[in-house]
């Protein structure tokens, strides 16, 4: 007999523990709230696939949360849309910047590798959100599991390691770090943005919402052509 | 001092705020995503929610209280929200398991690249658009 919203409470209680951990330990990247669940989680369903499926039910309330804060954004967007204003030269720079630095490295890497051709495909939209990343390999026949799998981990990656990374470059202004976040880390990174401050929150979500429309624009049309 | 009453009250008006707000988001996004699937539009609901609220707030010169409200709650637990894609990685166990060399290399190097660029290229402009 299952107990209905089991794991829902565990993801809930998994999550309250990190975040616990994660201040007492004065924000260690390896406590990051994120981090825990999601590793015990992974674990645990690799080693009990069956359960899985009782997970995803279960916590099918959370993605339309998902969604309905990704839509209210909005609200830290319109509210800091003078400072994204003023800086609009700056704002642009860094969403083309890092999105063309993001994919001319990426498919280099995948070059200099001699890795699997399916990968070129893959990568070229990992720094979008999951659902605009599939429609686009959809449009450009690359493996849709292979792009969501390369978009969650470039998100996980830019959420925990982007602001100490940033930081440690002498990156420590809110705009400057949450179009970076934004622009790398599409949704995951965004939501750590958000967490971080309003004005860090705006930003990043400019930058996604502009990266990710960018992308599924130029990506099907310049595709044919490399 | 605030009389216990009137915080309760002042709480329970919060949290119904809150939960309106919330159900105005999914709402709205679910009435989108009706519109993305029959116009098969390249953008997903939710961004476009985000894209059309902005326009709105604009236009309105404001944004709603039980809206502020409930964008307040959900972005408290933004990050948990996450889990559960981030988890669902295990249905693309054989992908990650066979290419995890170039994955982890592709994601780490070209991430930071990304973030790097990002960042320099908004500190070599910063300030250049003022006053203009």
């Amino acid at each position: 007999m299952s107990i209905p919203y089991i794991w829902l409470g565990v993801t809930v209680l998994l999550f309250a523990l990190g975040d616990w951990l994660y201040r007492r330990s004065g924000g260690r990247v390896w406590f990051h709230p994120i981090l825990l669940p999601t590793v015990l989680l992974v674990l645990l369903f690799l080693l009990k696939p069956g359960l899985f499926a009782a997970f995803e039910q279960d916590t099918n309330v959370l993605y339309a949360g998902l969604l309905a804060a990704v839509a209210a954004l909005a609200v830290p967007l319109y509210r800091n849309l003078g400072v994204l204003r003023q800086e609009k030269a700056a704002v642009a720079a860094a969403i083309i910047g890092g999105s063309v630095a993001g994919v001319t490295s990426a498919l280099g890497i995948i070059a200099i590798l001699s890795a699997d051709d399916a990968l070129y495909g893959a990568v070229v939209s990992k720094s979008v959100t999951t659902p605009i990343a599939i429609s686009i390999a959809d449009g450009i026949g690359a493996s849709a599991s292979l792009s969501a799998a390369t978009v969650i981990l470039t998100g996980l990656f830019a959420a925990i390691f982007g602001p100490p990374i940033l930081a440690k470059c002498g990156i420590d202004d809110d705009v400057g770090m949450g179009l970076a976040l934004g622009t790398a880390g599409h949704a995951i990174g965004m939501a750590e943005a958000v967490r971080r401050s309003d004005v860090m929150g705006a930003a990043a979500a400019f930058a996604m919402a502009a990266n990710g429309l960018a992308t599924a624009v130029i990506v099907p049309l310049v595709w044919p052509l490399l | 001092m605030t009389p216990k009453g009137g915080e309760g009250t002042s709480l329970l008006t919060s949290g119904l705020a809150g939960t309106v707000g919330i159900g105005f988001f999914v709402l709205l996004v679910l009435a989108l995503e009706g519109l993305v699937a029959g116009f098969a539009l390249p953008v997903p609901s939710a961004v476009l929610a985000m894209a059309l609220l902005t326009v709105f707030f604009v236009w309105n010169g404001g944004v709603p209280a039980f809206v502020a409200t409930g964008a307040g709650f959900l972005f408290r637990i933004f990050p948990l929200l996450f889990i559960p894609p981030l988890v669902g990685i295990v249905k693309l166990r054989d992908v990650v398991v066979a290419e995890w060399l170039s994955l982890l290399l592709v994601v780490t190097l070209s991430t930071v690249m990304g973030l790097l660029a990002a960042a320099a290229a908004y500190r070599m402009f910063h300030g250049r658009g003022r006053g203009a």
